[in-house]
C-alpha cells in the first residue's frame, strides 16, 4: 500500500503547531509533531514560526514537506508515497466587528447572533427592521459604524420583500462609498427570492456571500448554508489581516479554516459516530479566549468569548479559590495576568487564583452559550443540565496544568455536569488538526481517534440529592476485575470520591443510590451497572450536589476545596 | 522563550498606525515627514441621509416612475429643489429639505445625502510615513529612546516630563501641560487631581486595580509601567525617568497587545546614526542580561540572568516550565520561569 501523509498546521495566539499523520501499515498514525512559541513582532514572525514547526517535522521524519519557495511538496500521484494534503487552521486575529441586520428579533437577529458568536466576533450594531423601519436612519447607522462583516437575513422564501430590498439598496451605496479596498464582507441569508437581486444590486464581487435562507419556511431554522457563507467571509477577513498566510492557503490541496470550525467538525463527527445518544461538549481554553462547542442531535452550538477581567470576576474567583486570598492581590493578579498571557503561576496562592479563574471563565462561557442557544441548558449554579458525553477539554490553558486532577477540578467545577459522563483531555491538541484534515480522508480521523490519542481523564458519576451534607447518598459495589470479590463503598453528601482504574481493565460498578439521589439513570433512586473505562483518575463520584455544596464559612469552604483536590490523589 | 523587545531601548523604532474608523482619503505620502497633530487622513461623510420612496409615497406604478423623478444620481441639489413630482388634480412634490446631493436613485427610491461631517485622523507623534493603509490612514514611524509600560488607557499625548513627589508637589504650577510621573502605587483620587491640574499625561509605576475602568475614561493618556498592585520600580527605569526629567516626550499609552509585543510606551525622538540592517541580528544570549520579574513576591524587582538550564523544571505550584537562574540585587539566587521575565535593557 502506498504511504499517504497529511500535514496539519494550527496557529494559536502563542504557538504554531504542526502534526504529520501517515498510513504506513494501512493504519493512520501520528508520526511527528512540533510546537513553536511565537510573538507577532513583525510580518515574518508568523511564517517563520510555521516554517520552524514544519522543518522540525521534516528533521524528525526525513520527509520533504515545504520547499524553499514555501510550496508544500504535495504528491498528486496516489501511487507514489508522499504528502497528499495540508490543513491550515488559525485562531489568531482581532475580534471581527459585525453588523447584524434582520427583519425580526426572534426569527432573524437571534439566529444571526448564534451564527456570528461562534467565531471571534464583536457585534457592533444590530438593526431590527421591524423596530427601525426608517430607511434613512438605517443608512445613517451603517455609514457611521466601523465594521468588517455584515450579515443580512429575514423573511421567508417567497415572502414580503420591501424591507429587505431597501437594506440591499443601502448596502449598494455603502459599498460604493467605502471603495474596493475597504469593502466589508457581506453575507446575505434572507428571502431567497431576493438572492439574485442582492448579488446584482450590491456588486461586491467576492466580498458578497449569498447563502440559503436561515428561515426558509415558518418555524424552521436552518443555519447550515449561512454557516458556510460565513466561513468563507471569515476566511477572507483573516487572509486580509494576515496576508502572509495567503501564499500557503492558496496552494492546491491546502484547506484553510478558523481553528474553531475544525474543532466543531470533529465534535460533529464524534457525536454522529457514538452510540450513547448523548451530545458532545468541548471546552477550549486559551489564556486570551475561551470557546465552547456543543453538538446535540446533529445540531451545532458554539460561542467564543475573549477573556475579560471585570469587577464581577474578582469576587467570583475569590469564592472559587481554595486558598485564603486578599481581594486587592487577587484583583492585581488577574489584571496583570491579562497583560502577560504567558505568565506561569509559581506559588500555591497564584495557582489557586489561576485555577479559580479558569473555572469562572468556563461558567461565563457556558452561561453565554445558554443565552444564545435555548437548547443548551446551563445555569452557573445548577450546572450543565443536558446529557453530554464525552466532555472534551482542549487548549493551552488546560495543557499546562500540572496534573490530571487539576484539569479535572477546573472542568468539573466550571461545567458542573449532571448524571454520568466522561471527561477527556486533548493532550496533543489534536482535535483541531484532525478537524482540518477530515475532508481529505475520513479514515484518518477514525483511526487516529481509535488509537487512544485522547487522554481519558475520568468517568464521573454526579449525584444530585437534596439531603444534608454528611448523609449517605449512594452505595457502590465495585468489581475491580480480580475474581469474584467485590468491594462495597458508601458515598456521603458533599463528598468527592475517586476509584482508581487499572490500565487495560474496565471497572464494573453497581450504583445503588438512596431513594432521593439521582445518578443519571433516569429517576431518583434508580441505580444500575456502570462500566468505567481505564482513565487517568478512574471513576470519580461527585456527591457535592447541584448547586455544589459549599460551607458558608470562608475558611471551611477553602478547606473543603483543598480536601476535594486531595481526594483525587495528591 | 520567544524574545520580546527590551523594556528600555535606546534605538527603538516606534511604529504607530493612524487610521480613520471609516474609509476616506489619505492625505500623506510614503516617506513624508509629519509632525505631531498633522492630518493623516480625512473622511467627509454626509451628516444625514434621506431616502424617499417615490413609488410608495406617491402610489405610482413602476411605468410612471421615470417621468416623476426629476433628478439623477450624482446631481447636486439646493434646498427646495424638486426631486420628484407626481402630476395630477392635486400634484404631489418631494423637495430637497437641505442642500445636498442625490446619491442613489434605485428601485423607486431616491437617496439624498445632506450636510457634511468630517472625521479626521491626526498623528499624535512626529515621524515618517512608513506605510499607507489604503483609504484609512498611514503607519508613522520614529526612532528614539523608549521605556515600555505594561498598561495604557488607549490615549496619546505630548509634554515635558515632570517627576513628581505626590506628597509634597501636587500643586506645582509647572504641572500644567506636563507629562507627570509618579513613582508609587497611585490611587484614583490622586490621578483625578493630576488631570484636573492640567497634566498632559500621567505615568505611574503601578496602578490600583480598582481604578482601571475609571482611568480608561480619562481624556489624557495614562500609563502604568509595571501594571497593577504593589510593586517597586527598578533602579534602571527610575534613572531613565530622572534622565528624561524636563525633556519633551511623547506618552503613547496605547492598549497592550501581548501577542504582537505591542506595549504602551514613553517615547523620545532622537537622532541616530544607525541605519536599519539588511539582515536580522542574531538573537543575543540571555545570560548576563538584566531582567525584571513578574509575579509575587518579586514583582518589579530585577536581577541578572546567570544560568539557563536546558531541562524543564517543576515550580512550587506544580507547573513545569523552562527557568532562568537569576541573581538578584541582594545576591540571592532564585529560579524563575522564563515567561515570568522581562528583559530590561538591550
Amino acid at each position: 500500500m502506498t504511504v499517504s501523509s497529511y500535514l496539519s498546521i494550527d496557529v494559536s495566539p502563542q504557538h504554531a503547531r504542526a502534526w504529520l499523520f501517515e498510513n504506513q501499515s494501512g493504519i493512520f498514525q501520528l508520526v511527528s509533531q512540533a510546537v513553536n512559541p511565537f510573538v507577532l513582532t513583525d510580518d515574518r514572525a508568523l511564517l517563520s514560526a510555521i516554517e520552524q514547526s514544519i522543518h522540525e517535522i521534516e528533521k524528525n521524519t526525513g520527509m520533504g514537506l515545504l520547499s524553499g519557495s514555501r510550496r508544500f511538496q504535495i504528491e498528486p500521484d496516489q501511487n507514489i508515497p508522499g504528502l497528499r494534503g495540508v490543513g491550515l487552521t488559525t485562531s489568531i486575529g482581532k475580534a471581527i466587528r459585525v453588523v447584524l441586520v434582520g427583519i425580526s428579533e426572534k426569527y432573524s437577529l437571534e439566529p444571526l447572533r448564534r451564527l456570528a458568536r461562534f467565531y471571534n466576533t464583536e457585534i457592533v450594531v444590530e438593526i431590527c427592521l421591524q423596530n427601525e423601519p426608517n430607511i434613512s436612519t438605517q443608512l445613517h447607522q451603517l455609514t457611521n459604524t466601523a465594521f468588517d462583516l455584515l450579515i443580512l437575513a429575514g423573511g421567508l422564501d417567497g415572502g414580503p420583500e420591501k424591507a429587505l430590498r431597501a437594506v440591499i439598496s443601502n448596502l449598494r451605496l455603502l459599498v460604493q462609498m467605502w471603495g474596493g479596498a475597504n469593502r466589508p464582507q457581506i453575507v446575505y441569508a434572507g428571502n431567497q427570492s431576493l438572492a439574485d437581486y442582492a448579488k446584482m444590486e450590491i456588486e461586491a464581487g467576492d466580498d458578497l456571500h449569498i447563502a440559503g435562507n436561515i428561515q426558509p419556511e415558518s418555524g424552521r431554522e436552518d443555519l447550515s448554508f449561512a454557516s458556510k457563507a460565513l466561513l468563507a467571509a471569515i476566511r477572507r477577513l483573516r487572509l486580509k489581516e494576515f496576508p502572509e498566510l495567503q501564499e500557503l492557503a492558496d496552494q492546491a490541496n491546502v484547506l484553510f479554516f478558523p481553528g474553531e470550525f475544525a474543532r466543531a467538525r470533529m465534535d460533529h463527527w464524534l457525536e454522529q459516530t457514538q452510540t450513547n445518544g448523548k451530545g458532545v461538549l468541548q471546552v477550549h481554553l486559551e489564556p486570551d479566549h475561551a470557546h465552547a462547542i456543543a453538538v446535540q442531535d446533529g445540531k451545532r452550538m458554539g460561542v467564543w468569548q475573549n477573556s475579560m477581567v471585570d469587577d464581577e470576576m474578582i469576587p467570583a474567583v475569590l469564592m472559587q479559590s481554595d486558598q485564603p486570598l486578599e481581594q486587592a492581590r487577587t484583583a492585581a493578579f488577574l489584571a496583570n495576568r491579562e497583560l502577560h498571557p504567558g505568565f506561569v503561576p509559581v506559588t500555591i496562592e497564584e495557582m489557586s487564583m489561576e485555577i479559580a479563574w479558569m473555572c469562572v471563565r468556563i461558567r461565563r462561557l457556558l452561561s453565554e452559550m445558554a443565552v444564545l442557544h435555548e437548547n443548551f441548558h446551563y445555569d452557573d449554579r445548577l450546572g450543565l443540565l443536558g446529557d453530554f458525553e464525552p466532555i472534551l477539554l482542549s487548549g493551552s490553558s488546560f495543557e499546562r496544568l500540572p496534573s490530571a486532577r487539576h484539569m479535572f477540578m477546573v472542568a468539573q467545577d466550571g461545567i458542573l455536569p449532571h448524571g454520568i459522563t466522561t471527561l477527556v483531555g486533548d493532550d496533543y491538541q489534536l482535535i483541531t488538526a484532525l478537524g482540518a484534515l477530515a475532508e481529505f480522508d475520513p479514515l484518518l480521523v477514525t483511526q487516529i481517534v481509535d488509537s487512544d490519542v485522547f487522554n481519558g481523564l475520568a468517568t464521573v458519576v454526579n449525584v444530585d440529592s437534596l439531603v444534608a451534607a454528611g448523609e449517605k447518598v449512594l452505595q457502590l459495589e465495585v468489581d475491580e476485575g480480580y475474581g469474584e470479590a467485590r468491594e462495597h463503598y458508601q458515598v456521603y453528601q458533599a463528598e468527592l470520591k475517586r476509584f482508581e482504574t487499572v490500565p487495560g481493565i474496565d471497572l464494573r460498578v453497581y450504583l445503588a443510590p438512596e431513594p432521593e439521589s439521582d445518578v443519571g439513570m433516569g429517576l431518583r433512586g434508580l441505580g444500575g451497572w456502570l462500566n468505567a473505562n481505564p482513565s487517568n483518575l478512574g471513576l470519580v463520584v461527585d456527591a457535592r450536589g447541584r448547586p455544589c455544596y459549599l460551607p458558608v464559612d470562608e475558611q471551611k469552604r477553602q478547606e473543603a476545596r483543598r480536601d476535594w483536590l486531595w481526594n483525587l490523589g495528591a | 522563550m520567544t524574545l520580546k523587545n527590551a523594556i528600555i531601548q535606546t534605538n527603538h523604532l516606534l511604529s504607530f498606525p493612524v487610521e480613520l474608523p471609516v474609509p476616506g482619503l489619505v492625505n500623506v505620502h510614503l516617506g513624508e515627514r509629519v509632525e505631531a497633530d498633522d492630518l493623516i487622513a480625512e473622511a467627509v461623510l454626509p451628516a444625514r441621509f434621506q431616502v424617499f420612496d417615490v413609488l410608495n409615497q406617491f402610489r405610482l406604478k413602476e411605468s410612471q416612475l421615470e417621468v416623476c423623478i426629476k433628478r439623477l444620481a450624482g446631481e447636486e441639489v439646493k434646498r427646495g429643489d424638486v426631486i420628484a413630482k407626481k402630476n395630477g388634480l392635486i400634484s404631489r412634490i418631494f423637495r430637497a429639505p437641505e442642500d445636498g446631493k442625490v446619491v442613489a436613485v434605485r428601485d423607486g427610491r431616491v437617496t439624498l445625502a445632506m450636510g457634511e461631517k468630517t472625521i479626521q485622523a491626526r498623528t499624535p507623534i512626529a515621524g515618517t510615513v512608513a506605510e499607507i493603509i489604503p483609504g484609512l490612514g498611514a503607519v508613522i514611524v520614529s526612532r528614539g529612546f523608549c521605556v515600555r509600560g505594561a498598561w495604557g488607557n488607549g490615549k496619546t499625548g505630548l509634554g515635558c516630563l515632570l517627576n513628581l513627589d505626590l506628597v509634597n508637589e501636587i500643586n506645582l504650577p509647572e504641572m500644567k501641560d506636563a507629562v507627570v510621573f509618579v513613582d508609587s502605587l497611585t490611587a484614583l483620587a490622586e490621578l483625578k487631581a493630576l488631570q484636573e491640574k492640567g497634566a498632559a499625561g500621567i505615568m505611574v509605576s503601578s496602578l490600583e486595580t480598582a481604578t482601571r475602568t475609571e482611568v480608561e475614561k480619562f481624556e489624557i493618556p495614562v500609563m502604568s509601567l509595571l501594571g497593577f498592585g504593589e510593586a517597586t520600580l527598578d533602579p534602571l527605569s527610575q534613572s531613565a525617568m530622572e534622565e528624561l526629567h524636563g525633556k519633551q516626550i511623547t506618552l503613547v499609552a496605547r492598549k497592550a497587545d501581548p501577542y504582537r509585543d505591542l506595549k504602551p510606551e514613553l517615547f523620545q525622538e532622537r537622532e541616530t546614526d544607525e541605519t536599519a540592517q539588511l539582515f536580522a541580528e542574531p538573537e543575543p544570549t540571555l545570560i548576563g542580561r538584566t531582567a525584571r520579574l513578574l509575579g509575587q513576591p518579586y514583582f518589579g524587582s530585577v536581577g541578572k540572568i546567570v544560568e539557563l538550564p536546558q531541562e524543564i523544571e517543576r515550580t512550587a505550584s506544580g507547573i513545569q516550565s523552562k527557568v532562568a537562574v537569576i541573581e538578584r540585587e541582594d545576591e540571592t539566587v532564585i529560579r524563575v520561569p522564563l515567561e515570568n521575565l522581562e528583559i530590561l535593557t538591550n
